[in-house]
């Protein structure tokens, strides 16, 4: 297999390009490698160490003072991303904001409860609970399909 | 997670809320005085500001107890019937020294009855808040089942 890599400055975002015989069981490696990459983000632990973290594995994102962390089922990571900058990327891959402070991954939603004062309560794949602002909810509603997006 | 930037925005809400209620507290009280046309001893004043104090204390320890991940898991009129009655018996400390305060002696038992009776519909609204709000994310937990199935989570693992 030949890879060419080719910078190109014009571009708003990296393009792959594969050329193939067939679509072979190498090629669908290819694809999936590309797939996890497009869905990776760098993430660091406790300890410092840098990992890839699945955006699909991530419960929620949390901005906690100027730190922003990505909750897993059993792990967290610190992001070096604001989280103004992940939303619009989070957006496609079915996040919510549903606080000033937390995007949340609508696929990892079980359950959602009512909480006082026209909050809402989310019940995570992990078994933890999050707080739906009042100002979000609607923004919330619209992720699930139940209202329409302004 | 909580933070240091939580915890001082929890302190800052809750003493704005107690301030709010402190100045309409005062205003009601002054309006209900000057009606009556009786004098407000000024070590009154000093006692209200204490109560409301002491109500400010309870709503950050009421707020970071609403962060727990227990509280959380319980329906919300448990967090509220747990914590008003604190507040009931901080407020009627409050109103039995401002009226002893002023030489007007009142009745115990009266003043019980009626804390008991407030605490009693406050439960009944709250149990009929919660089951109103439940009908609506009963709703939101259907169309929630509908995106799952579209967008289901397991296919990513």
């Amino acid at each position: 297999m030949k890879i060419f890599v080719k910078d190109k400055m014009n571009l708003s975002e990296t393009e792959v390009e594969i050329r193939c015989k067939e679509r072979d069981t190498e090629v669908e490696a290819v694809l999936e490698s590309i797939k996890i990459a497009s869905d990776t983000i760098m993430g660091e632990k406790e300890n410092g160490d840098m990992e890839p973290v699945r955006i699909s594995r991530v419960l929620y994102f949390e901005a906690v003072d100027r730190n922003v962390f990505a909750y897993t089922v059993d792990d967290f990571f610190r992001v070096r991303r604001t989280l103004y900058d992940l939303e619009d990327y989070l957006i496609q891959k079915y996040f919510v904001r549903i606080s000033k402070s937390t995007i949340v991954n609508l696929k990892a939603v079980k359950s959602v409860a009512p909480e006082d004062g026209r909050r809402l309560k989310l019940l995570l794949r992990n078994g933890e609970w999050i707080v739906v602002s009042r100002n979000y909810v609607n923004d919330f509603k619209t992720g699930i399909g139940m209202k329409e997006a302004k | 997670m909580m933070s240091g930037e939580r915890f001082k925005n929890i302190v800052k809400k809750s003493f704005s809320i107690a301030a709010i209620c402190f100045s309409m507290g005062i205003l009601f009280i002054g309006i209900g005085f000057s009606f009556f046309g009786i004098y407000m001893e000024p070590v009154n004043i000093i006692r209200i500001w204490i109560g409301f104090f002491i109500l400010g204390v309870l709503t950050v320890f009421r707020s970071m107890f609403d962060y727990t991940q227990w509280a959380r898991s319980k329906p919300f009129y448990i967090k509220n019937i747990l914590f008003m009655p604190l507040y009931l018996i901080v407020a009627l400390i409050m109103a039995i020294s401002i009226v002893r305060g002023q030489g007007v002696d009142m009745s115990l038992s009266l003043m019980i009855l009626y804390s008991v009776l407030f605490l009693i519909f406050f439960t009944i609204r709250q149990f009929i808040e919660y089951f109103i709000q439940k009908a609506k994310t009963d709703k939101m937990n259907d169309a929630l089942e509908l995106f799952q199935k579209e967008h289901s989570w397991d296919e990513e693992e």
